[in-house]
């Protein structure tokens, strides 16, 4: 029997669906991985001074500010709101103005919140085990796994002053490399800014302001917004 | 103690013969050319299924059953399977680097498939001008009930959410996004679970699969490894990189390699084996080397004779009939030898005078075999009449050879040895059944036996009977396709009508069904051209609900943003047949279509499911009102087919037995049942012992005992014809013990059906033989009269 059209298939959009749980994947891990303390003998190792300077926390609470310029708009997109990235559940990426949307990200699935309070399961990695070790690799990165996070990227580390770094990660090939041409972290103790660079021309601009790493806890109704 | 025939003299035959055996040499030429043509390029035949029937009663479905068979002809799937993509990518490169390596060494016959690896991007490119015009259902009932304005509000959520822009358009393209959910849901039809370097995870294991296929030219069926063999070492290069690799393939050619190494082995064991049993008797019986190079000679000319004749008829020639033709080794020796055997006889009579002695009985002995061989062509399995023509010609051309050339290459009769001496000596101590007191005990005892044996023989008409693939081959199919999700193409959906339209459109009322059933977690996907091509009257109105709907969002898009959005434009016309057929993006589906069948056109829906009868029985009921749609199964109509024909086929063995009794009769009178009866008893009693074994009882069981009717009257008759002549005995004996070796090789064939043709036949055979010198009249009859007055 032929197993021809399963063969390409939709991969491209997978790809793409794919490129956008790791650029979210990304930007955290970016936090979780600068969570671990820089290992002995690397000392001068820019990447690790970038590790070292990055504040290590359970939960993660922030306002973001994000510019998108899509091809065939005169003019940027923005748009503003909050997020919340815990190591246990996942992220909370709530879209406040000028439309409200909510996007949720855990072990099992990414979901949307719809206004009524619904959550859509977009993709449920259980029944997609396909992205279930996408989803896997995503939590490894999230718990700082460097090796992880350089298996798909070539990382660039630079040290601005002595408190601000600059991380570049180019994609090393395939799906994320026709999705992205590069994603750039900047911060200090905490990341500040990422600009996304699409393969298509497309460039999102993003900026995190009023960074808490307390309360360690999820509250109650942060709580429920994962399930 | 011969009597001369009066109406012809010595040089009457002489003159006659010189004639004949010139006659004959000019056939024997062309065959010989014949042959040296054919070993050139020879055409054989290796697939299973072209010996089965085709439906006479439904042509449009045998051509179906081809068009599916010929799509797959060339082939194969390769699978290697890691614990991680990392090692999976060196493994594979390892793979692809042996691969390469063996074709430099030698051109492989196959190579991988290219068109496949950028099959996503040309097929996209393709669609991308009918997107407007191709839905999901779920798209299409949201369109037509969501408000738009909470389309709207969607499309506004996704444009700003981080998340929401998996697009394979530019935004204003598609603006609801539509057109990755389309290509999603066929790839969840598909069943199939690749990742973003296309591996798919299955089983705890990365995998990455590899196509291959056959070249034109290059493949031919030589009985060398020549597929395996690359594959192996591809395998054992890549497990050197990982050392847990694991690697399963399928595909016909490999089939068609396994077959045809596995009857080259077999017709290498049966045709040689037999050979060499029978110069080894030979020897044993004449001490002389000319014997054995005359029968040789026979053999030979046999042979050429019925494979030109098949391929002649058939235009090319089966390998099973290869492996069973080699069995005629053992049978067409019969009449070597009893000219051998009566020329040690009678070493007094002059070989002229023996042959008006002879030639009675070896013609009727010739005539059984012929009848029954050719009773096995009644049934209409192209692969049984094949072997029927080619044992027939075998026959004829050894007998010929023997009768026509034997008198003149042949000069000396062979001396007597101890063997033939000790042989001979038998008959005269064989006892013979009467009506005495011992003889009754004897047939009531075997009654008794028989009549139980029989009580318990069953039948089973299962079609794996005729498969004979490798087991390890097998095993591997059953994973691959347990991994892959793969549909059999042994049961399907036949959707037909006038036109290519129409066809689309009982398939989408067919696929409306099948999703339900995917829905109820009852089958894992289907494959159906609709599809990916759907009819003409769902494009229309697809189309015209998403240009209605998708001019709203971008007009309420434009209004919030402040942007001017315009839906760029579409096709105008549906997508029809004929593009889509030309395209690349069909490729994969294209042997699902079947186009023109019969009087209109035609196509098959695949089903991916693993479940027993009670899921193809709810499969079978899905097509209930629909018009133009056959649910087929061939593996169960296969095994009705066999059943049918072994029912058929138990009759016609009625029948060859009382046209057998017919002609013994029109010769022997009142003791033409003692021709008969040993090899009906030998008959019951092996059906007997088979339902004693517990072993089925199958059409091939059946054929094997028309054969052995053929074959084994022929002891009765040579018995009858000379009796109480010890050559006659002698030529029984050595007939019976080289035909028995021939079957008994067969017996030992992995093809499941020639085993249960040659294990009957191994009985069979030694029954009859062993039977035959009882039933040989008790008092002395005036035999050599008899045969004269019915020379008359």
């Amino acid at each position: 029997m032929s197993a021809g059209f399963r063969h390409g298939g939709p991969m491209r959009w997978r790809r793409c669906a794919l490129s956008i749980i790791l650029t979210l994947a990304t930007l955290f891990a970016a936090l979780a991985q600068a969570m671990e303390a820089p290992s002995a003998g690397t000392d001068g190792d820019a990447l690790h001074q970038v590790q070292a300077r990055v504040v290590q926390a359970a939960v993660l609470r922030g306002h973001f500010e994000q510019e998108k310029q899509v091809e065939g708009f005169r003019n940027p997109l923005r748009s503003e709101g909050r997020f919340l990235v815990s190591r246990e559940h996942g992220v909370l990426w709530i879209t406040e103005k000028p439309f409200p949307s909510e996007l949720v990200l855990t072990r099992e699935h990414i979901g949307t919140r719809d206004a009524a309070g619904r959550l859509r399961i977009e993709v449920d990695t259980r029944r997609q085990p396909g992205l279930a070790s996408i989803n896997t690799a995503l939590f490894a990165l999230m718990a700082g796994d460097v090796t992880a996070l350089a298996r798909h990227f070539e990382l660039e580390a630079r040290l601005e002053s002595d408190t601000d770094w600059q991380l570049r990660l180019v994609p090393r090939a395939g799906a994320l490399q026709q999705a992205f041409r590069q994603i750039v972290l900047e911060g200090d103790t905490h990341v500040r800014r990422v600009r996304i660079d699409d393969r298509n021309g497309d460039q999102t601009l993003l900026r995190f302001s009023g960074l808490l790493d307390e309360p360690a806890q999820l509250d109650d109704e942060e709580a429920a917004r994962f399930d | 103690m011969m009597k001369r025939p009066r109406v012809l003299t010595e040089s009457t035959i002489r003159a006659l013969w010189r004639r004949l055996g010139l006659a004959w040499l000019a056939v024997v030429l062309v065959v010989g050319v014949h042959q040296v043509h054919f070993w050139e390029a020879p055409r054989i035949e290796s697939d299973v299924l072209a010996l089965l029937p085709e439906d006479a009663r439904d042509p449009s479905l045998a051509q179906a059953t081809r068009r599916i068979a010929d799509a797959h002809v060339r082939q194969m799937v390769v699978l290697l399977g890691a614990a991680d993509a990392a090692g999976l990518e060196s493994a594979t490169l390892a793979w692809r680097d042996s691969l390469r390596l063996s074709d430099q060494r030698a051109t492989l016959p196959f190579s991988e498939n290219p068109a496949m690896q950028d099959w996503f991007e040309r097929a996209h490119a393709f669609y991308q001008p009918w997107r407007g015009h191709l839905l999901t259902s779920g798209q299409r009932q949201r369109l037509r009930e969501v408000p738009v304005e909470v389309l709207v509000q969607e499309a506004l959520a996704a444009l700003y959410s981080p998340m929401g822009a998996p697009r394979l358009t530019p935004m204003q393209a598609d603006p609801l996004n539509l057109w990755p959910a389309w290509w999603q849901a066929r790839a969840a039809r598909s069943g199939l679970q690749l990742d973003a370097d296309g591996l798919l995870h299955a089983e705890g294991q990365v995998w990455r699969i590899l196509q291959l296929e056959t070249r034109d030219s290059a493949f031919a069926l030589d009985g060398e490894r020549r597929i395996a063999t690359a594959l192996d070492e591809a395998a054992a290069a890549a497990r050197v990189v990982v050392p847990q690799l694991r690697e399963l393939r399928t595909g016909v050619p490999l089939y068609a390699e396994a077959a045809a190494v596995q009857a080259s082995h077999e017709i290498n064991l049966i045709g040689f084996g037999s050979l060499a049993g029978i110069l080894l008797l030979t020897w044993l019986a004449f001490h002389s080397l000319r014997p054995i190079l005359l029968m040789a000679l026979s053999l030979l000319v046999g042979l050429a004779g019925a494979l030109s004749l098949t391929i002649w008829v058939f235009g090319q020639v089966h390998l099973l009939t290869l492996v069973f033709g080699a069995t005629l080794v053992g049978v067409a020796q019969d009449y070597g030898i009893h000219w051998f055997a009566s020329r040690l006889g009678h070493a007094d009579t002059s070989r002229w005078s023996l042959l008006p002695w002879l030639l009675p009985g070896m013609l009727l002995a010739l005539a059984t075999s012929v009848l029954a061989y050719l009773a096995l062509g009644l049934a209409p399995f192209p692969g049984l009449r094949q072997m029927a023509l080619f044992s027939v010609a075998g026959l004829a051309g050894a007998f010929a050879t023997v009768l026509l050339w034997f008198p003149w290459l042949e000069h000396e009769p062979p001396r007597a040895t101890i063997l033939s001496r000790h042989v001979m000596g038998w008959l005269t101590r064989w006892p013979r059944l009467g009506a005495d007191p011992p003889s009754l005990v004897v047939m009531a005892g075997v009654s008794i036996l028989t009549l139980a044996g029989l009580w318990q023989l069953r039948s089973n008409d299962d079609l794996r009977s005729l498969q004979a693939l490798p087991p390890e081959l097998i095993v591997q199919q059953r994973e691959l396709d347990r991994i892959l999700g793969l549909p059999s193409p042994a049961q399907f959906y036949l959707v037909q009508a006038g036109d290519a339209d129409t066809v689309l459109r009982r398939e989408e009322a067919l696929t409306a069904r099948l999703s339900d059933l995917v829905g109820q977690g009852l089958i894992t996907g289907y494959r159906a051209v609709s599809d990916w091509l759907p009819s003409s009257a769902r494009q229309e109105e697809d189309a015209a609900l998403s240009a209605r709907v998708e001019s709203q969002v971008l007009a309420g898009i434009s209004a919030r943003t402040g942007e001017s959005l315009q839906r760029p434009a579409l096709a105008r016309t549906p997508l029809d047949p004929d593009t889509w057929l030309a395209s690349p993006a069909s490729r994969p589906l294209r042997s699902l279509w079947l186009g023109t069948l019969g009087e209109g056109v035609a196509s098959v829906v695949m089903v991916e499911a693993q479940g027993g009868d009670a899921l193809l029985g709810r499969l079978a009921s899905q097509v209930e009102g629909l018009e133009g749609v056959r649910w087929i199964n061939r593996t169960a109509e296969y095994s009705e087919l066999l059943g049918h024909y072994r029912r058929m086929m138990a009759w016609f063995g009625l029948i060859g037995l009382v046209l057998v009794q017919v002609a013994v009769f029109w010769r022997y009178r009142g003791r033409s049942w003692r021709a008969l009866a040993p090899t009906v008893l030998a008959g019951a009693c092996t059906l007997a012992l088979l339902g004693w074994l517990g072993q089925p009882l199958q059409l091939f069981n059946v054929l094997a005992l028309l054969l052995l009717l053929g074959l084994g009257v022929d002891y009765g008759i040579f018995l009858l014809e000379y009796d109480g002549d010890d050559s006659a005995w002698l030529s029984v004996c050595i007939g019976a013990g080289t035909t028995w070796l021939s079957f008994g090789l067969l017996a030992l064939s992995f093809t499941p059906a020639l085993r249960a043709f040659g294990l009957t036949l191994l009985i069979g055979i030694a029954l009859v033989w062993f039977f035959s010198p009882f039933f040989r009249p008790r008092e002395m009859m005036a035999r050599v009269d008899d045969g004269v007055s019915a020379h008359q």
